[in-house]
């Protein structure tokens, strides 16, 4: 226990907003496992003759267009908005590592191909090809998400391939290849083990991005179907109407203090990253 | 460095040309038919509308038909006919650039000034509380969604305070200017009417600080960072010791080389800036590509989304070039072939 507190205290020194961050995250574990204790009600069911009703002891962020207790949805909301952000961030990290992976070992035209490739999903601005792309495939929580990752992929795959190019020539990748390993090996055994620092990182200072834009795609809405909550999506809700601030106010502080959180962790750990790395950054 | 310009633009037309096979496989190799979408439910059921409507659009064609026939029109200057306003696209995107233009401009002046300002302050007090206040809001700047934050200063500054006009580009009440560049102050300065230019001007105001927190925040970050590094180099310890008076080592010496590396991130925040756009103008009912863009695809209408990702990428490419030179002139160091 002692050791703990002397652990904190001294994470506490370092960098107090990455301490702030976790406690954040923390909160929002607790809210998202024991979202049925903490609510009121189930966030679905609706009461319109409490429509748009201003916080209040009963509904302590107030209610929206169809009387729904918007604090419920916020906590509901966290089972949907948090997993989300965390799948685009994996399985872009998965597609976008991979590819950088590949390019970055193999070199010559199979690195040629698939950086021209990246650098043509750079050349959008992001937002705007996964608005089309979400669009075409119809609105759903599946699509967008695809959307998202389509656009956020190759940043792994830049910073990946740069990691495997510098490794490439070091002597410890040497002295595996020297030792006969076959390619599988050298890349599991040797290669992707040194990359997870900094892949790690990127994806730390991503995730707050992912759910942005994520709630951007939902708040056009492009994303998960009603009535579910979702925070993008409930604060179009008070778009609506911007005179009833309760409904965009509490999902969208939901979505910040998440994004805030990731990035103030984030932060710290490029702070304490090698000098040489952090530009890849 | 002509050879590196006319090398980059051809770079340009390599990108456009990804551009719009990304573009067609996204729009055509999806399960969505805008058919039904376009003719109704009763017309889409009658086959020989569907048919004449297919053909019209080109649509009963193989797919690299379409998209020869596309680029053929793309070719000669026609994007196509948007499907929700009816006009051809290429019309279309000349109406509504420039609100865009004007906003994202007035927002890039926004965030290099504020960012700026910020880094500069940030570094000079380093570790200080200012230093640790603007760490922690340049992470907020980057952590805000501007569709989130543009309801709550509307709210606030509009509705509350009536400090600044709601949505639009100039109060209801006011004639507009006739349309001469598209630029809503600089019609207004045209028309000689400068209590009209101060209205337009101060209808920017909340729509482009919106737009510009999220690269304040980026540019506040970087110009801190590379001038804390600029502040370490040896030749500024020299400066130091030969007794330079500290006006002339901030301003010959750290300013000037440690803000060279924020003008690159100025083309980065121009990207990041027009996909901003796509809900700050719908927010504040901003009559530019953002919000065309929103319709447009929310509309499943292809051939107008197709040519505002066309705009847009192309904007962004080329003021990506013009950074890149802006750089060279800067740095003398930078040269290139």
């Amino acid at each position: 226990m002692k050791k703990v507190r002397v652990a904190l205290s001294r994470m506490w020194r370092a960098s107090p907003l990455a301490v702030l961050g976790m406690l954040i995250l923390l909160g929002w574990l607790v809210v998202l496992i024991f979202a049925e204790q903490i609510s009121i009600n189930d966030g679905i069911v609706q009461d319109l003759v409490q429509r748009f009703k201003p916080p209040s002891w009963k509904h302590p962020f107030g209610t929206d267009s169809l009387g729904r207790d918007i604090f419920s949805r916020v906590v509901f909301g966290s089972r949907i908005s948090i997993p989300v952000a965390f799948m685009v961030v994996g399985v872009s990290l998965l597609l976008g590592g991979t590819v950088g992976l590949v390019a970055g070992y193999f070199g010559k035209a199979v690195d040629e191909i698939l950086m021209r490739i990246c650098d043509l999903v750079l050349s959008f601005p992001g937002i705007i090809l996964a608005l089309a792309i979400a669009a075409a495939l119809g609105p759903s929580l599946l699509h967008s998400l695809i959307a998202v990752v389509a656009v956020s992929w190759p940043i792994y795959a830049r910073l990946m391939r740069s990691l495997v190019i510098s490794m490439r020539s070091s002597e410890y990748v040497d002295a595996v290849v020297a030792q006969g390993a076959r390619v599988p090996r050298i890349l599991a055994g040797t290669v992707i083990p040194n990359t997870i620092s900094a892949v790690f990182i990127m994806a730390t200072l991503d995730l707050g991005n992912a759910m942005l834009t994520f709630a951007g795609l939902s708040f056009l809405g492009l994303g998960q179907a009603p009535p579910t909550a979702e925070w993008g999506a409930m604060v179009s809700v008070g778009a609506q109407d911007f005179t009833k601030w309760w409904v965009a106010m509490f999902p969208g502080l939901a979505i910040v203090s998440f994004a805030l959180a990731w990035n103030f962790i984030g932060d710290a750990l490029r702070d304490l990253m090698d000098p040489s790395l952090r530009r890849l950054l | 460095m002509i050879k590196y310009i006319i090398r980059r633009l051809l770079a340009i037309v390599l990108i456009m040309f990804g551009v719009t096979i990304i573009m067609f496989l996204v729009t055509h190799l999806v399960p969505t038919d805008p058919t039904v979408r376009y003719l109704g439910e009763k017309a889409a059921s009658n086959p020989t509308i569907v048919e004449a409507f297919r053909a019209r659009w080109g649509l009963d064609q193989p797919l690299h038909m379409q998209y020869f026939v596309y680029m053929k029109n793309l070719l000669h200057g026609d994007l196509g006919v948007s499907l929700t306003t009816r006009q051809n696209v290429g019309r279309d995107l000349l109406i509504y650039f420039p609100a865009t233009i004007e906003l994202a401009g007035a927002a890039i002046l926004i965030s290099a000034v504020l960012g700026g300002l910020t880094g500069i302050t940030a570094a000079w007090w380093r570790g200080k509380w200012f230093d640790n206040v603007a760490r922690a809001g340049s992470l907020l700047g980057v952590s805000i969604p501007g569709f989130w934050l543009g309801l709550i200063v509307l709210y606030i500054f509009y509705y509350r305070l009536g400090w600044f006009p709601g949505p639009g580009q100039l109060s209801a009440n006011l004639d507009v200017p006739a349309r001469i560049t598209g630029f809503m102050t600089i019609d207004c300065l045209v028309a000689g009417r400068f209590d009209l230019f101060l209205n337009a001007l101060w209808h920017l105001v909340l729509p482009a600080s919106v737009l510009a927190s999220f690269s304040s925040g980026l540019i506040a970050r970087t110009s801190r960072s590379s001038l804390l590094e600029v502040m370490q180099q040896d030749y500024i310890r020299t400066a130091k010791a030969k007794g330079l008076p500290t006006r002339t080592l901030v301003y010959k010496h750290v300013l000037r080389n440690g803000l060279i590396p924020t003008v690159t991130l100025l083309g980065l925040a121009f990207g990041s800036m027009l996909g901003g756009t796509v809900f700050v103008e719908t927010i504040f009912a901003w009559p530019g590509l953002g919000r065309y863009a929103y319709l447009a695809s929310t509309g499943l209408d292809f051939p107008a989304i197709t040519g505002v990702t066309l705009l847009f990428t192309f904007t962004y490419a080329l003021v990506n070039l013009l950074v890149d030179l802006m750089y060279a002139a800067l740095d003398p160091r930078v040269v290139y072939k």
